[in-house]
């Protein structure tokens, strides 16, 4: 997943710099990945036009993303932001008023960190996020894992099991 | 411009193959509309926290050399000996205001998931030491409020809190013209953030005419400006940020 982010950032800063031909195809995986967030949260003959709005917004603040920062995580606010408007526009005719709060959706989060599995990797101690990459993404065994990083064994072990532990702490809190 | 990553030609694959199968009629793809927003592809300038601080910066400093002119620089600092209340009292109102502004302006980029620093909350609390020192004398010691009664007098209040807000005014029609080129995703809490900053920077600009050092006068009209400032963010700000 985190390659994924990876392949869009670069996408997107190419897109910046005015390449067309990565526009585009940033804006086709955009449109797919918006088709599913969307597909969650309202109803199917809504979606079509609601993902062209994210994508017209994505295109008017295209200048707003930080090439330093992951990609999903900036194309998900934007999406919430175009859906809770959605939203307002839907309950606005029967004057049912949307509150503030559902900026800070907690299921819209964990999604997003389910997506950006190396934003928390990058909030661990080096050594564990080192392991945990090496081990739980890239398939390493702890022996391999242990010669690739100087660390022992059990220690690789260690750095596994509290790197997991706080990565899920830190999903709970976001 | 891909042509470095080593995923590249593995990415390009799996493209051309989504190509194919958007060729075919995948739901909720358009080719026409992403076409046009392609066509209309121009190179972008990044939006960086940095240059709309700096613009911040820049028109508080503006406005202090307006305040200097126009109202004279108190005689402490033309003597290049200030007061400490006077040196703490700005150190404060800069430090709330450029953490205040540095977390509006930040969120010109948006984002979901990840923790934003919230320097400007220690701030905020580093300043509360003056409106809780000017309730602490006005509870315990009744004599300070007597020799103080001059420095709460409104008529003199009244101008360091219209020309605070004069200055803030013209410090967060900046900021906010600046966040417009952004996507700020909760306008009310960016809303509060320029109206607290503003606030912060326009009193700091006034600041160096006013020559009060009175801890009630302090904790009082400053505390009012700020609060003022950061109210009328939050009605007035998210109304022009909508995107």
């Amino acid at each position: 997943m985190a390659s994924q982010d990876d392949m869009l950032r670069q996408l997107m800063l190419a897109a910046q710099a005015g390449d067309r031909q990565a526009y585009a195809r940033l804006l086709r995986e955009c449109q797919i990945w918006l088709s599913r967030y969307f597909a969650r949260r309202i109803p199917p003959s809504q979606i079509d036009d609601l993902v062209q709005e994210t994508l017209i917004s994505v295109h008017r603040k295209r200048a707003t993303y930080d090439g330093e920062r992951a990609f999903l995580p900036w194309l998900a606010a934007i999406g919430r932001y175009r859906w809770i408007d959605h939203l307002r526009k839907v309950y606005r005719a029967s004057e049912t008023g949307l509150d503030e709060a559902l900026h800070a959706a907690p299921q819209d989060d964990t999604v997003i960190d389910g997506l950006s599995v190396d934003a928390l990797l990058q909030q661990l101690p080096a050594r564990q996020a080192e392991v945990i990459r090496l081990v739980k993404i890239a398939g390493y065994s702890i022996t391999e894992a242990a010669e690739r990083t100087g660390q022992s064994e059990s220690l690789v072990k260690v750095n596994i099991h509290r790197g997991i532990r706080k990565m899920s702490a830190l999903i709970e809190k976001v | 411009m891909l042509s470095g990553h080593p995923d590249a030609a593995e990415f390009e694959r799996e493209l051309m193959m989504q190509d194919d199968a958007s060729a075919l009629g995948r739901p909720g793809v358009d080719r026409f509309d992403i076409d046009a927003l392609v066509d209309d592809l121009v190179p972008v300038r990044r939006l960086r926290m940095r240059d709309g601080l700096a613009i911040a910066l820049a028109t508080m400093a503006l406005c202090a050399l307006a305040i200097a002119f126009s109202l004279g620089v108190r005689g402490d600092l033309a003597n290049g000996a200030p007061n400490w209340m006077f040196i703490l009292r700005s150190a404060t109102l800069l430090m709330l205001g450029i953490t205040a502004a540095a977390a509006a302006l930040s969120s010109a980029t948006p984002s979901v998931g990840g923790a934003r620093q919230a320097f400007w909350k220690w701030s905020l609390g580093f300043a509360a030491i003056f409106p809780l020192g000017a309730a602490f004398v006005w509870v315990s010691d009744f004599r300070a409020i007597e020799g103080a009664r001059s420095a709460l007098d409104p008529a003199y209040g009244m101008q360091c809190l219209q020309m605070s807000t004069l200055c803030a005014a013209f410090v967060g029609t900046a900021m906010t013209l600046w966040m417009k080129r952004g996507a700020p995703v909760s306008p009310t809490r960016t809303g509060w953030l320029v109206g607290l900053a503003s606030g912060s920077l326009g009193a700091a600009a006034y600041s160096i005419a006013c020559s009060e050092n009175v801890v009630m006068y302090i904790g009082t009209w400053y505390t009012l400006t700020i609060a003022g400032c950061a109210i009328a963010g939050r009605l007035i700000v998210p109304q022009v940020l909508r995107w």
